[in-house]
C-alpha cells in the first residue's frame, strides 16, 4: 500500500498518547534490532531484512493494541505484531510500518486445572507456562522453535509442531479461546469466549474462525493482532518442580523416575515407518521424535570441534532410521507395562534400541544387531574401523558423563525445549526448512526421503552443511494420527553464497513436495510460496486473498508473509506460472 | 589497542547472532517460576529489543555497516546495561558466540571513536587517571582504614599475602568495616599477611566496563608490574569488581607471578583447613546474592590464539580448538560452603542463582548513569529475596551491597544485608 506521510506525525502523537512516550520509538539504533533477523539473508542476501519499521510500539493491554490498530486504520500506517519474535516473517514486510511488539503482555491469565488450559498473553514463553503449569502436574505443548519463543504466536499464528506432540499433539490444534484484534480494530471472542465467557473451546458453543485466522498454516501478523488465547494442556507425570542438576552446557532434570528416553533405532525407512505406526497404535508414549544423526550428535557434544570428530567416526551416520522415545506413566505398573510394549514393538520391527535412561544387560542382544548392520554397511573391516573411531570420539564423552546420563540429557532437551536452537544453530548460524507437511507416517518418511535428494546438490557446491542429506527433523502426533519431518539445512549467514543457496534450496524443495504429491510444504507462506504451490491445491490462496480482503480492507495489517490483497497475488501467481 | 577489543574482530559473531532472544532469560531448564524467567536487568526495563544483548549485537553490526550514525539513543542503548554477563551465560548455552566481549568492544568503539562514555563517567576515568580510585578521593585517604589494623605495609614490609581492599572497601565508610574485618581474620588464623596502604592503586575495571581500554591496559600492566616486584604469593582481596577483572582480564596483559584469590575462597580454605573456627551459632535465615564479578565473570581467562576453519561447509570449528567461558567456573561454592559451615544459619536460595543469577544493577558505570535503572534491579533482585522468606541477603562485592541496600531502603521488608565477612566474624564470636 501506499503511505500516506502527511499525517504520520500526528499518528505518532495519537499513537504515543495511547503508550507513553516511553512505549514508543523510531530511533534508528532501534528500528534496526528489529530489521536484523534470522532468515532476512534468504530476501536480501544480509542479515538485514528489506524494511526497517517506522517505529516500534509497546502496548500493555487488549485495549491499547485495538487503539493501536483503529490510529493505524485511520493513518493508513501497515502494522505488524511480534511476540518474541523469531525470523524474518515476524519483520515488516512493507515501507513504513509500525512494529507492535507486544513484550509487556507477558502474562498467564489463568490456569484451568480441572479443565486442562491455560490462558496466555502473546509473550509468555514455553519456559514460562510449562513451569508453572508442570506445578499442578499439567504440561504444555512446546514448538520446536524452543521454551524461549512465544507460545500464543505459535498457536495462533504459525505452524508450531514440537517434540511432545506424540502426546500433545500440535500448536494450532492446541488453540481454545481466542482473543483477536481484527485489522480494522474490533475486538472478536473466539470459540467459547465468544458464547460463555469461558475459554475451554476454540469452536462451538460460539464462533469459531479457526479457519479465517490461521488456517493451517497461520497468518504470520498478516491478518491483525491476537492478543489473548487458551491452550489445552496434558498430564505430567514427573515432579512438580524439577530438580535441574549440572551446569551450563549440560543440564539435565532429576527424579524423572517414570519418564525414561529410548534411543530406537531401525534398520530402514520402511521399518521405521512401520515401528512409528505401530508405536501410536499402542498409545504408550509420550514422545516420538525423529532426530537426524547430525542432530543426535550435536544434542551431545559441547563443541563443535567434538561434534567434528565424533561425526568424522561415521558411527552415528550408520543408525539414521531413529527415533528418541519417551515414555512416561503415573504409575510403576503402567510405566512397566509400556516399557514392555515398547521392547516388543522394536522387537516386532527388527529394531533394537541404541541407549535408555537405564541400560538393562537384556540390551546385549541390540548390541549384536548393531554389530550386524554395521558390518553390512561398512564390511567387517570398515566395520571395526567405525567402532574404533567411535570409540575414541564418542566413547571419550561416554566415558566421561556415562550414557545414562546422555540419555538424561536427552530426556531433559525433549521434554524442556530448551536446548533446540543449539541443535541446530551451531553448524553455521543459521538454517532453512522445507517439506514438513502434517500427514500420514507415510507420507512424511516420503517427505524426508525426497529432501536428501533435493538437498545433496547443494551440498556438493558446497553451500549448505554436508550433513549427509538427511537432516529430517519431526514427530509423530496424536499417537500416529499425523506425523510431520521437515528437512533442515543448516548454513553461514555471514556468507552470501550460503544465503542464496539456501533460497534456492527452499524454492526447489516447494517445487519437489508438490510436484511429488508429498503433502503441503510448510513454506507455502507468501505470494511466492502460494504462487508455487497453488496448481495443486485449487488456488487455495484465492481464499486466503478474498479473506484477507474482507478482515483488511485498508490493508493495514502488514501480510508480506502471508498473503497479499486480491488483484496483486492474482497477478503474481499468474505471473509466476507463465515462468 | 589488543584485537581483541576491537569491534570489528566481532564481525562474524554479529552476523550468527540469530535473535533467538535467549539472552534475554536465564537458562530456559532453568526456569522455576513465570515470575523470574529475565536474565537481564536492560531489556527488563526498557523493553524494546535493541536493550538486550542481541540488540546490542544488532547495534554494533549497524554502525560497523554504516547504518546507523552514533547518537543519544545508541549511547543509551550501549551504557543502560550493567555489563553483568547474564546474556552471555544464557547465548552460550546454546551458541559458540561471545556476546559480553561485543558489549566491551562496542563500547571501547564509541570511547576510542570519541563519542563515550557518558558524562556522568567522566570523574570515574578521572578518578582513576588522578587519584588511582573512582571515587576521586585523596590518595592518602586510602589507606584510612588500615591505619590501626596493626597489619604489615608493604612494599616497605613483606608478606607472602597482599590483602588488596579495592576502592570501596577502601573510601566508602560504610563498607571499610569489610576490609577491617578481613584482614582481622587473616591475622588472627597466621596469614603472613600485608596491605599497600595509600600505595594500593584502583584494579582499572571501571575503565574497562567503560570503554577506556587505553587506560585500563595503562592501571593493568602498572599493576602486574607492581605486584610482580612485591614478590607475592597470593593477592587477596574482598572487591568481586577487582577480582573478575585481575582473573578474567590482566592474564591477557601480562605474565603474573602470583596468584589472585577472592576472600571468600581464602576464607573457606582457612575454614576447610581449621586455620578458622566458626563456633558461635548465628541464628539466622539468609539468601546469597551472587555478585557477576564472582560469579560468572570472575572465570579464569583462557587464552586463546589461532584461527577459524569450516568443516562439513558451515560447521566452524578452530584451530587450535577454542574453549568458550561459559560463566561455569566462577566462585559460586565458596561462599555456599562457608555459610554451610556457620552453625545456626539456614542458606535459602533464590530462584535466579549462581552462573544464572539475576544481577543487582549497580555494574558498568550504570549507578553512576543511571541510577534510577540501578534502583529498579536492586528492587528486582530484593523482590526475589524477599519471597524466600528469609531474614538477610548475605553478599561478598561492594558494589552490590551498596545498590541492594539501596533496594533495600526503597522498600519496608525489614530485611537486613550483610557481607559474607560479617557473618564469619559472628561466628568466630566477633561483632
Ligand atoms: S546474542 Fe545470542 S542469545 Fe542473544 S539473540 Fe544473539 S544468538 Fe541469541
Ligand atoms: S550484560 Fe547484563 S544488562 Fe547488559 S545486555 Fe547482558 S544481561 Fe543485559
Amino acid at each position: 500500500m501506499t503511505v500516506q506521510t502527511a499525517s504520520r506525525e500526528s499518528a505518532y502523537l495519537e499513537l504515543e498518547h495511547i503508550v507513553g512516550p516511553e512505549h514508543i520509538t523510531s530511533s534508528p539504533v532501534i528500528m534496526d534490532s528489529y530489521t536484523f533477523q534470522f532468515n532476512a539473508d534468504n530476501i536480501t542476501g544480509t542479515n538485514w531484512g528489506p524494511f526497517r519499521p517506522w517505529a516500534v510500539i509497546l502496548p500493555e493491554s487488549t485495549r491499547q493494541v485495538q487503539a493501536i490498530v483503529r490510529v493505524c486504520n485511520e493513518h493508513e500506517v501497515p502494522f505488524k505484531a511480534i511476540s518474541t519474535g523469531w525470523a524474518i516473517m515476524g519483520a515488516p514486510s512493507c515501507e513504513g510500518c509500525l512494529q507492535i511488539d507486544l513484550r509487556r503482555m507477558n502474562h498467564i491469565i489463568e490456569i484451568d486445572e480441572e479443565n486442562m488450559y491455560a490462558v496466555v498473553e502473546p509473550y509468555v514463553s514455553g519456559a514460562a507456562l510449562q513451569a508453572e503449569a508442570m506445578k499442578k502436574g499439567l504440561n504444555c505443548h512446546i514448538h520446536g522453535a524452543g521454551s524461549n519463543a512465544s507460545l500464543l504466536a505459535n498457536a495462533t499464528s504459525v505452524c508450531g509442531q514440537g517434540n511432545t506432540g506424540m502426546s500433545t499433539s500440535h500448536s494450532n490444534r492446541n488453540l481454545l479461546g481466542v482473543e483477536w484484534v481484527t485489522p480494522t480494530g474490533e475486538v472478536l471472542h473466539l470459540g467459547s469466549l465468544g458464547q460463555t465467557g469461558r475459554w475451554f473451546t476454540g469452536d462451538g458453543p460460539g464462533p469459531s474462525l479457526r479457519g479465517a485466522m490461521r488456517g493451517f498454516l497461520g497468518a504470520f501478523g498478516g491478518i491483525g493482532v491476537f492478543t489473548r488465547c487458551a491452550l489445552k494442556l496434558y498430564p505430567w507425570y514427573g515432579p512438580r518442580e524439577p530438580e535441574v542438576k549440572g551446569t551450563t552446557p549440560d543440564y539435565w532434570l532429576e527424579g524423572l523416575d517414570r519418564i525414561h528416553v529410548f534411543q530406537v533405532v531401525l534398520e530402514s525407512w520402511d521399518s521405521f515407518a512401520d515401528f512409528c505406526y505401530k508405536l501410536g497404535e499402542a498409545e504408550i508414549a509420550m514422545v516420538a521424535c525423529r532426530n537426524a544423526p547430525v542432530v543426535a550428535v550435536a544434542g551431545v557434544v559441547d563443541s563443535n570441534e567434538e561434534f567434528v570428530e565424533i561425526w568424522e567416526s561415521e558411527y552415528f551416520q550408520s543408525f539414521p532410521y531413529a527415533l528418541s522415545v519417551v515414555i512416561d506413566a503415573g504409575s510403576d505398573a503402567e510405566f512397566a507395562h509400556r516399557t514392555r510394549v515398547l521392547h516388543d514393538i522394536v522387537d516386532d520391527c527388527g529394531g533394537l534400541i541404541q541407549f535408555a535412561t537405564k541400560t538393562r544387560p537384556s540390551y546385549i542382544k541390540y548390541q549384536l544387531r548393531m554389530l550386524n548392520w554395521l558390518r553390512k554397511q561398512h564390511g567387517t573391516v570398515g566395520a571395526v574401523r567405525v567402532l574404533y573411531r567411535a570409540a575414541r570420539s564418542f566413547g571419550k564423552i561416554v566415558h566421561e558423563k556415562g550414557m545414562d546420563h546422555l540419555a538424561r540429557t536427552m530426556a531433559a532437551a525433549m521434554i524442556k525445549a530448551h536446548a533446540n536452537a543449539r541443535a541446530i544453530f551451531r553448524f553455521g548460524g543459521s538454517f532453512i526448512t522445507t517439506f514438513g507437511a502434517l500427514e500420514t507416517i507415510d507420507a512424511a518418511v516420503a517427505g524426508a526421503k525426497r529432501g536428501i535428494e533435493v538437498k545433496k546438490p547443494y551440498i556438493e557446491r558446497g553451500v549448505l552443511m554436508d550433513d549427509t542429506g538427511d537432516n529430517a527433523w519431526g514427530t509423530i502426533y496424536e499417537q500416529g494420527a499425523l506425523m510431520h519431518l521437515e528437512e533442515v539445512a543448516a548454513y553461514d549467514p555471514s556468507d552470501p553464497e550460503a544465503a542464496a543457496g539456501a533460497t534456492r534450496f527452499m524454492i526447489d524443495a516447494i517445487v519437489a513436495s508438490r510436484d511429488d504429491h508429498i503433502g503441503f510444504c510448510f513454506n507455502g507462506f507468501s505470494d511466492l510460496g502460494h504462487g508455487l504451490l497453488s496448481d495443486q491445491t485449487s488456488g487455495y490462496y484465492r481464499w486466503l486473498a478474498a479473506l484477507k480482503d474482507a478482515f483488511d480492507p485498508a490493508g493495514v495489517s502488514d501480510g508480506g508473509y502471508y498473503v497479499s490483497r486480491s488483484e496483486e497475488v492474482t497477478a503474481l501467481v499468474d505471473g509466476l506460472q507463465k515462468h | 589497542m589488543n584485537p581483541r577489543h576491537k569491534l570489528d574482530y566481532y564481525e562474524k559473531d554479529l552476523k550468527r547472532c540469530c535473535h533467538c532472544s535467549m539472552c534475554k532469560f536465564i537458562p530456559l531448564i532453568q526456569v522455576k517460576d513465570a515470575r523470574y524467567t529475565q536474565v537481564c536487568p536492560a531489556i527488563s526495563q526498557k523493553d524494546f529489543h535493541a536493550y538486550c544483548a542481541g540488540g546490542k549485537l544488532h547495534a554494533a553490526l549497524s554502525l560497523l555497516e554504516g547504518r546507523i550514525e552514533p547518537d543519544a539513543d545508541l549511547l543509551d542503548v550501549v551504557y543502560r546495561c550493567s555489563t553483568c554477563g547474564g546474556c552471555d551465560v544464557s547465548c552460550k548455552h546454546n551458541r559458540d558466540l561471545e556476546p559480553l566481549e561485543v558489549l566491551f568492544a562496542l563500547r571501547a568503539h564509541l570511547v576510542s571513536t570519541g563519542v563515550g562514555p557518558l558524562p556522568e563517567h567522566e570523574p570515574i576515568l578521572m578518578g582513576i587517571r588522578n587519584y588511582d580510585n573512582v571515587w576521586q578521593q585523596p590518595r592518602q585517604a586510602r589507606g584510612r582504614w588500615a591505619k590501626d589494623a596493626g597489619v604489615k605495609v608493604l612494599p616497605k614490609q613483606s608478606a607472602e599475602v597482599l590483602y588488596f581492599a579495592g576502592c570501596t572497601y577502601s573510601l566508602n565508610r560504610q563498607l571499610t568495616g569489610v576490609a577491617r574485618k578481613t584482614v582481622a581474620l587473616m591475622k588472627s588464623a597466621g596469614v603472613d599477611v600485608g596491605v599497600l596502604g595509600e600505595e594500593e592503586p584502583c584494579c582499572g575495571s571501571p575503565a574497562f566496563t567503560i570503554g577506556d581500554h587505553e587506560l585500563f591496559m595503562e592501571k593493568a600492566a602498572a599493576n602486574i608490574a607492581m605486584f610482580n616486584r612485591l614478590g607475592i604469593k597470593r593477592l587477596v582481596t574482598s572487591c568481586a569488581g577487582c577480582f573478575g577483572v585481575m582473573s578474567g582480564k590482566y592474564p591477557a596483559v601480562g605474565d603474573m607471578s602470583f596468584e589472585v584469590v577472592p576472600a571468600v575462597s581464602f576464607i573457606e580454605e582457612l575454614v576447610r583447613e581449621g586455620g578458622i573456627r566458626l563456633t558461635h551459632p548465628v541464628n539466622m535465615t539468609v539468601t546469597y546474592h551472587d555478585p557477576c564479578h564472582l560469579g560468572r565473570q570472575s572465570e579464569p581467562y583462557i587464552p586463546w590464539e589461532g584461527r577459524e576453519l569450516k568443516k562439513l561447509n558451515s560447521v566452524v570449528v578452530h584451530d587450535p580448538p577454542k574453549e568458550y567461558r561459559r560463566g561455569t567456573k566462577g566462585v559460586y561454592d565458596a561462599p555456599r560452603e562457608v555459610l554451610a559451615a556457620v552453625p545456626g544459619l539456614t542458606l535459602t536460595e533464590m530462584k535466579r542463582i549462581r552462573e544464572y543469577s539475576f544481577c543487582c544493577g549497580s555494574g558498568g558505570g550504570v549507578k553512576s548513569a543511571f541510577p534510577e535503572f540501578a534502583l529498579t534491579a536492586a528492587r528486582e533482585r530484593v523482590a526475589e529475596a524477599e519471597e524466600t522468606g528469609v531474614r538477610a541477603i548475605v553478599t561478598a562485592c561492594p558494589w552490590c551491597e551498596a545498590n541492594l541496600a539501596d533496594g533495600l531502603a526503597a522498600g519496608e521488608s525489614g530485611m537486613e544485608l550483610f557481607d559474607l565477612v560479617d557473618i564469619v566474624t559472628r561466628a568466630m564470636g566477633g561483632e
